[in-house]
């Protein structure tokens, strides 16, 4: 029998605010143990949190992005489960109603546009973290108490491991343009929680589903996925039965196991928290929520292709990015220059600049303007595209103007016919063998014009140095 | 509604409490009783009215500005039972 | 001198023409202290050292020529759930024997602000959790009128030092009526503000939608001056703070013609629950009221017969979730006897560090809040609340306060009333419903049972109607002339 995988996902993202969800320490990553912590967040008898208004910002910023209804009145709850890493013994979250509901988010696999239907997102506070190393039993360190995350929950929509992938990258690059999440995987900035069923292919009734926990790459969602579809169908093959559970992936073994059966299920007891109030999105600061949203990256990737003409790795490319993307977009956005050619540099020159240098393009010194001032020099002969390249790394490390780099680095193209053939003439008189080889038949225009380039010291326009030769040659 | 035993068993384990042993028929008498009494709010018939949110107060918001007043010496040490290695010792938790 | 009998604002005043210093002032309420308290059990802790510290550092500020506010050099005791930095904060709870809060409550710098001088941490049931002092697990606190007696709670101990004159003022919270109930079983003035006016931050949470701290002195002018002192609005640290239209000015706003004034009876209140000698005791208040002028009549509050209901589920699946931090992992009680295993760290730590009364509480919260009984118990309970503070907002539209008995009895002896836990709750009939409703309320004494026993009246205005309620209070006092009241040791 042919079976069909329903996989559902449980997304968190932390937010990249400065201070915490319901108190004012330091949200960043990477303090030592317990340095980013104060009553608050460490659950000490009597302290009470406020909420950072940021973080309704922020969610209610995704939920736009995603097609959510935003709630303009939403509430926090609290979720009450015992564990090291939770000191107040609940943790501070959205039930009945969260900050957004009904999203859809749109992805290419392979070519083909898919969708995924979001059921909601909420903004809650993460658990602190169980450090294994450092002792013979287990220290807690509280510095992630309080950062705060949104979880967006789809619905079952997804059928493959691939489609999830592509679900997840979406999710991460929408996170990057609203710039509300440093994406940071190796510091768990995105993480996943899985749901998969299977069925026979053809029915539409959703099996049992086990859920996975533990799943911190994207790639290894995908192993995830596709080794959690083929136990399913394994057992199911075996005459077995799938048992709803929670298990836990591990990425080193590639394997799951189990966690939790649904007899320990927990039992959360969710209630209003009564040290917060309710949260009111008004029309004032939904407007300001709204005018934050930049175009989206599934809208500029179709653009690329369509409009631009690229291709779809080169529109992905340059999705992928906002940056470069934006980069893209004002240089073409100028008229002077042409879509592609920008395109172009972005993804040859300049990409190759970055991740040479391991730098991020916000934080150079490149711009739009100067990019495009560059083109436009090249396509009017003033410097020559290998002058261009030399040009770049200034564009990116200093305040000059392109106009300025070229002076200073003497790149400015020599046009001048007269001063090119002097060249031309010396270095004919210079090169007396190759003379002689081009006077028995022999190709030497490759090095005769090599050899010009050199006398001008790079700086001759080539086009003119070709023709000016051929004309001298053509005399002999 | 009457609360079992085996109501109040499963209860104890959500609350982490101990509640087997000698003391339990004391306990679980006790509880009935307490049930008996909040039942009382059965009876009263309050028509369609069902709290989602309570809306006589809104918005109560911090700025997002981080201030760092505490160091772990003097905030988690000082009564942490067990404290090694910059935080909480527990036992192992297997995760 | 007898220095501690005088009320805070006589101390206030003799400070203030430096006719006394505030560590003759200390000393001798410290002293006060050392000869009662071994039989009244009010205090945990007394802060003798730091006390004195404060005085003397009051005393060089006063040479220096320092504006100082009121209660600069005042002495005040501190219920035992109140966070004061480096000092002991115990909840009257084995769970936190030897619990030193890293912060400050928002209550106590305030009263730092203010050059207060902080006696010590008074008893309390444990976690506020209890209506007569006797589930502390440090030790019961006396009534000091009979030392037989229990002297009220859940803040017994802030009302026992107070009517012992071991100090002018004490700070109490009130979930359910723990300031009200001691000040009447005490025969002093306490007083349950408005939800919101006074910072929750650094209160060790009870039941956080009905928690409040509030003020107990021996006169309507000391509990307003107290609460003048500790109202304020606290964005920053709790998210149910309010700004308050009288901030500050209670004291200075004191007014005792009530003329006019229109005073509702609930029927519900006097009904035959209700001991005669304290129906009595508040139906003369009235009468009392009506000849300074006041209009009173007769108004009916049906919901209050599902106030308890309503409120021990609604105050204890807070207190479940509010109480789960107690987990021997952080800071408080760890058992010795859990080995290796995290599950049993929990739950001796638990069994072990939380008394009976704090267990039964913990376990009726879980279950109105566990799967399959939230609609039924605790979102009913919500809807309803919703419906009494309704109820209230009626009838303060006939009445601009409302008259009430606090118990229906004066004190008890102790051990009296512990083996069944249905009485005990019974006797907060007459003040959960201002809890629930959110509103202020203030208790002050209006006489004396057969056997001397301090009987107490409770007034309840409407939401931020202090003032009106403080004014009120102060007509009475000045005509009953029951003001200062300390009992005989």
């Amino acid at each position: 029998m042919k079976y069909e995988a329903v996989i559902g996902l449980e997304v968190h993202a932390e937010l990249s605010t400065e201070s915490k969800i319901y108190c004012s320490c330091s949200a960043k990553f990477g303090a030592g143990i317990n340095e980013h912590t104060c009553p608050v967040c460490t659950g000490m008898p009597g302290a009470l949190p406020v909420l950072n208004k940021q973080v309704v910002h922020y969610a209610a910023k995704m939920g736009l992005a995603t097609g959510c209804t935003v709630n303009r009145l939403c509430k926090s709850d609290r979720k009450n489960y015992f564990y090291p890493d939770l000191p107040k013994a609940y943790q501070i979250s959205q039930f009945d109603v969260p900050i957004c509901e009904n999203g859809e988010v749109f992805f290419y696999v392979d070519g083909e546009k898919k969708s995924c239907r979001l059921e909601r997102i909420h903004f809650e506070e993460d658990a602190g973290k169980l450090l294994h190393d450092e002792i013979d039993g287990t220290v807690v360190d509280f510095n992630r108490c309080g950062v705060p995350l949104i979880e967006m929950v789809t619905r079952p929509d997804l059928h493959s491991s691939a489609e999830a992938k592509e679900f997840l990258e979406m999710i991460k690059t929408t996170l990057s343009y609203l710039d509300i999440c440093d994406c940071k995987m190796e510091e768990g900035s995105i993480r996943c929680d899985i749901n998969v069923s299977i069925r026979p292919e053809g029915t539409t009734e959703l099996g049992t589903r086990v859920e996975m926990k533990n799943v911190n790459t994207f790639s290894g969602a995908v192993r995830a996925i596709d080794y959690e579809i083929a136990r399913q169908i394994d057992v199911v093959e075996h005459g077995g039965t799938i048992q709803q559970e929670t298990r836990r992936w591990d990425d080193v073994k590639l394997k799951n196991t189990v966690m939790r059966t649904k007899e320990d299920a927990q039992d959360y007891r969710y209630f209003p928290d009564p040290d917060l109030i309710a949260v009111e999105i008004d029309d004032e600061w939904m407007k300001k929520i709204e005018s934050e949203i930049p175009e989206l990256p599934i809208s500029r990737y179709e653009r690329y292709l369509n409009e631009y003409g690229m291709t779809a790795m080169e529109a992905r490319q340059l999705m992928d990015s906002f940056p470069k993307a934006t980069l893209l977009d004002t240089a073409a956005a100028s008229g002077r220059i042409t879509p592609k050619a920008a395109a172009n540099w972005i993804l040859s020159d300049i990409s190759k600049y970055l991740n040479d240098k391991e730098i991020e393009l916000q934080d150079t010194k490149m711009t739009a303007d100067k990019l495009v001032d560059m083109i436009c020099l090249i396509e009017k002969g003033t410097i020559s595209g290998a002058a261009g390249k030399k040009v770049l790394p200034a564009l990116f490390e200093t305040d000059e103007t392109v106009e300025q780099i070229v002076e200073r680095m003497g790149l400015k193209q020599v046009s001048d016919e007269g001063a090119i053939l002097a060249i031309v003439q010396e270095v004919l008189a210079k090169n007396e063998k190759a003379v002689n080889d081009f006077k028995n038949g022999k190709n030497v225009t490759g090095f005769l014009v090599g050899q010009c380039m050199k006398a001008s010291r790079g700086q001759g326009n080539p086009q003119i140095i070709n023709k000016l030769l051929a004309q001298e040659l053509a005399k002999l | 509604m009457a609360i079992t035993r085996k109501d109040i068993e499963h209860i104890a384990v959500l609350a982490r409490l101990d509640m087997s042993g000698e003391s339990f028929d004391r306990l679980a008498e006790d509880m009935q009783n307490i049930v008996g009494m909040v039942d009382q709010l059965q009876s009263l018939d309050l028509g369609d009215i069902t709290d989602v949110i309570n809306t006589e107060r809104k918005n109560a918001l911090r700025e997002d500005v981080p201030v760092q007043e505490y160091t772990p010496e003097e905030l988690v040490k000082p009564n942490a039972p067990d404290f090694q290695a910059g935080g909480v010792a527990v036992p192992r938790v297997v995760e | 001198m007898e220095l501690f009998k005088k009320t805070a604002a006589e101390l206030s005043g003799m400070l203030k023409s430096k006719e006394i210093s505030a560590v003759e002032l200390a000393q001798d309420v410290l002293a006060r202290t050392k000869a009662v308290d071994e039989q009244v059990g009010g205090y945990i802790t007394v802060t003798e050292e730091t006390a004195l510290a404060q005085a003397a550092a009051v005393d060089a500020k006063r040479a220096a020529g320092e504006e100082l506010s009121d209660l600069a050099g005042i002495p005040v005791a501190i219920k035992d759930n109140i966070c004061t930095k480096g000092t002991l904060t115990t909840c009257a709870s084995k769970m936190l024997y030897n619990f030193k809060p890293p912060y400050n409550a928002t209550v106590m710098d305030k009263l730092a602000g203010q050059d207060v001088v902080i006696t010590g941490k008074a008893n309390m049931d444990e976690f506020a959790m209890g209506s007569s002092c006797e589930n502390s697990a440090m030790h019961p606190t006396h009534n000091p009128h009979n030392l037989n007696c229990v002297p009220g709670g859940s803040s017994g101990g802030s009302a026992a030092v107070v009517a012992s004159a071991q100090v002018p003022l004490a700070l109490g919270s009130d979930t359910g009526g723990s300031i009200r109930q001691p000040a009447s079983f005490c025969g002093v003035v306490g007083m349950k503000p408005t939800y919101g006016a006074v910072s929750r931050y650094g209160l060790v949470a009870f039941a956080s939608s009905l928690d409040q701290i509030g003020p107990f002195g021996r006169s309507i002018e000391d509990a307003a001056m107290l609460l003048d002192a500790v109202t304020a609005y606290d964005p920053r640290h709790d998210s149910t703070s309010v700004k308050t239209p009288f901030e500050g000015g209670l004291r200075a706003g004191l007014n005792a013609d009530i003329k006019g004034l229109k005073i509702g009876l609930p029927k519900e209140y006097f009904g035959e629950g209700i001991s005669a000698p304290v129906r009595e005791a508040v139906l003369k208040a009235a009468e009392t009221y009506k000849a300074l002028g006041a209009e009173v009549f007769e108004i009916s509050l049906p919901l209050s017969e599902y106030a308890l209901p309503i409120y021990y589920i609604l105050s204890s699946a807070e207190a479940s979730s509010n109480l789960a931090r107690y987990d021997g992992v952080k800071y408080g009680y760890r058992t010795p006897n859990a080995g290796d295993d995290l599950i049993d760290l929990y739950v001796k730590s638990r069994s072990e560090g939380f008394g009976a009364e704090v267990q039964r509480r913990i376990m009726l919260g879980t279950y109105v809040l566990s799967s399959g009984y939230y609609d039924a118990y605790y979102k009913k309970a919500r809807a309803a609340q919703r419906k009494i503070r309704e109820e209230f907002a009626g009838a303060f539209e006939k009445c601009d306060v409302i008259l009430t008995p606090v118990a229906p009895t004066t004190a008890y002896e102790l051990g009296s009333k512990t083996a069944d836990p249905l009485e005990m709750y019974a006797g907060d009939i007459c003040t959960v419903s201002v809890n629930i409703a959110g509103l202020p309320g203030l208790v002050q004494p209006c006489g004396f049972d057969a056997a001397n026993m301090p009987i107490g009246m409770q007034l309840i205005g409407p939401a931020f109607g202090e003032q009106t309620l403080l004014n009120a209070g102060l007509a009475f006092e000045q005509a009953s002339g029951l003001k200062n009241i300390i009992a005989a040791l």
